[in-house]
């Protein structure tokens, strides 16, 4: 195995045993088995149409197996309470969008929906909890303006503070960082980092840029064709072999110094070169 | 510190009790137009004599004799087919994402009229009692046809395909009302006005068969408001947050073509009404359904009641169609919400 001994220290909460998953006649999932190690990051990558969004769907009970079972907390999620489900587990899917006028608070108040019913309408814990994600994602200066009047970097903190409202102990989000700044992109990582580490969530997360995959994984799950090919810490399976398997793409690995992660760097073909020469160095 | 945190929550709770002395307000608007709607007529009568007739009636008295057989139903009917439609709009316009989507645009007030004429054609049944099934028929099966080519087309329902579809659908039904109406003219007489949305001469037999129905659709549908917001995040959103929504979908288009059907069955065709209210309610309230659709059936209330007072008095001492009116104050109305709000 490639796991070591420390990322399985808690208890396993969300397991999925030897799912397929198919749209129509396409097989997108193969009997698959993945089990999520708690209070950790597990960001799954791999190329377009892997398979990668349909795993986390299917995690996440929006997509229904056609064989195989999905457990959380040792119960079949696909028949449990899905309003129960969403007491413990949250997802934000890929490129939500608002409807139009809504406004940021009242875009992360929906995630409280399920803490509500009938007769318990709006709380001061809902209260509480909306105003804390809103601060965390770092929204709540935008509390009342319209989600639709604000930047896609902007916005996509505002489903992060709404998935993060649900106060769910797992979270599964699909690409959270797309459309966002290198920095925004890094910045959220690091929230992410925290709720884990420090808050004890559990989070799934897919991703596109490698690099933060390797840099942000405790546990990276590498999917070709709708299976699992590699899994473990990134440095052990973030490799110039693996990648050039997942993705077919040719790349060096350099290790940072001062952090030793791995970093990859694309094989480009007809990219600028410099020479080593002093010139131009003005510095 | 920032100096940007722009509402504290004590401002936040005062946006809560103005909707809330809103509601009161808009309240007030449907019983002054309810009044003035009665007043106003052929014989117009004071305020007094309105209110009177309600509180004690004397059925020697001739006004009141009028105000209780002919002006107070035909007000109730407008009260209650404003209400309705608009209630149909907003979830329509709510679920499908589609600010297009209302019961005329996406075919179902043609689909419950065809069911109508096609059946009053066929087996010459117009009676009170049937009406209401039959046009709720025609609206559910409209509704499921529309649904099914959006949903064949590329791309899927999308708010584009469904009112493509919607339009053409109705468009289809529309047409083959009209062949009925070209080869039997002389029975589609009675037909033809209540085609184009009417509010004269209608009894309150019809209402109270359907009174009871429209009170569930519209407790039905405050309750399911909170979802209808959610369902409005998209599907994959409601669902990770517990919805279930293929259920709340087939809950929700089984209130609209109740209320659709009952409107169609009191009044016909009413246009324009489900398409262009909810956007006012949602001009005032913002997006969330708790506040629009007690709003939309306020507003919807007061307008065809408000509407249906000119079509009685524009071209007195005859009268226009109440539902043409609606169309032509509708439309600029729409394309003036069009204008002001495209981005």
């Amino acid at each position: 195995m490639d796991y070591n001994d420390n990322l399985f220290s808690e208890k396993t909460r969300l397991v999925a045993n030897e799912i397929d998953v198919k749209y129509g006649d396409n097989k997108i999932i193969d009997c698959l088995n993945i089990e999520i190690p708690t209070a950790k990051i597990t960001i799954l990558i791999g190329a377009n149409g892997c398979g990668k969004s349909t795993l986390l769907k299917s995690m996440a009970r929006v997509l229904t197996p056609s064989s195989g079972s999905v457990w959380l907390d040792g119960k079949d999620i696909h028949k449990s309470n899905t309003k129960q489900v969403a007491k413990k587990l949250g997802l934000l899917p890929q490129g939500p969008v608002a409807p139009e006028g809504l406004t940021v608070k009242e875009l992360v108040s929906q995630g409280r929906f399920p803490h509500q019913s009938l007769l318990r309408q709006w709380s001061s814990k809902d209260e509480t909890a909306v105003n804390n994600a809103m601060a965390l994602a770092k929204v709540d200066i935008f509390a009342d303006l319209q989600v639709d009047d604000l930047s896609g970097g902007q916005r996509q903190r505002c489903w992060v503070a709404m998935a993060m409202a649900q106060e769910t102990d797992i979270i599964l989000l699909d690409e959270p960082t797309t459309f966002l700044d290198l920095k925004i992109q890094v910045e959220l990582m690091d929230l992410l980092s925290t709720l884990a580490h420090e808050n004890g969530r559990t989070l799934v997360v897919v991703l596109h840029e490698l690099n933060l995959a390797a840099a942000y994984a405790d546990n990276l799950i590498m999917i070709k064709d709708g299976k699992i090919v590699f899994k473990g810490e990134p440095n052990k399976i973030f490799t110039s072999d693996n990648l050039k398997f997942v993705f077919d793409l040719n790349a060096d690995i350099l290790i940072d110094p001062s952090t030793n992660r791995h970093i990859c760097i694309p094989k480009y073909k007809n990219a600028t070169s410099f020479s080593q020469s002093t010139e131009g160095a003005s510095t | 510190m920032s100096k940007v945190t722009l509402v504290s929550p004590k401002e936040k709770n005062n946006f809560r009790s103005t909707l809330s002395l809103g509601i009161l307000f808009a309240f007030g608007l449907c019983i002054i137009m309810f009044v003035l709607h009665i007043s106003i007529g052929a014989k117009p009568l004071s305020y007094l004599t309105v209110i009177n007739s309600i509180i004690h009636f004397d059925i020697r008295n001739f006004d009141h004799v009028i105000i209780l057989k002919v002006r107070l139903p035909r007000a109730i009917i407008a009260l209650t087919v404003g209400a309705s439609l608009s209630v149909a709009g907003a979830i329509m316009q709510g679920v499908t994402r589609n600010p297009l989507a209302s019961p005329s645009i996406l075919g179902l007030l043609t689909g419950a009229s065809f069911a109508i004429v096609i059946s009053y054609g066929m087996f010459g049944v117009f009676t009170p009692y049937y009406t209401p099934w039959i046009a709720a028929l025609g609206a559910l099966l409209t509704a499921i046809l529309v649904l099914t080519v959006a949903s064949l087309a590329p791309g899927g329902a999308s708010p584009l395909n469904l009112t493509l579809s919607g339009a053409a659908i109705s468009a289809f039904l529309g047409a083959i009302i009209t062949i009925f109406n070209l080869l039997d003219s002389d029975n589609f007489d009675d037909l033809r006005e209540w085609l184009t949305g009417s509010l004269a001469g209608n009894s309150l037999e019809v209402f109270y068969i359907i009174v009871p129905w429209i009170i569930i659709a519209m407790v039905a549908a405050i309750i399911l408001s909170r979802k209808i917001t959610i369902l409005g995040m998209g599907d994959d959103v409601a669902k990770g947050l517990g919805v279930k929504t293929t259920g709340l979908k087939i809950q929700l288009l089984i209130i609209v073509v109740m209320l659709t059907a009952s409107s169609v069955a009191l009044a016909g065709p009413m246009g324009f009404i489900g398409l262009v209210i909810p956007h006012i309610a949602r001009i005032v309230v913002g997006s969330d359904y708790r506040w629009i659709i007690p709003y939309s059936a306020l507003f919807g209330a007061a307008y065809l009641v408000g509407v249906d007072i000119l079509a009685r008095v524009i071209i007195a001492p005859q009268e226009i169609s109440t539902g043409i009116i609606t169309a032509l104050f509708g439309g600029p109305l729409f394309i003036y919400l069009i204008k002001t709000r495209a981005r």
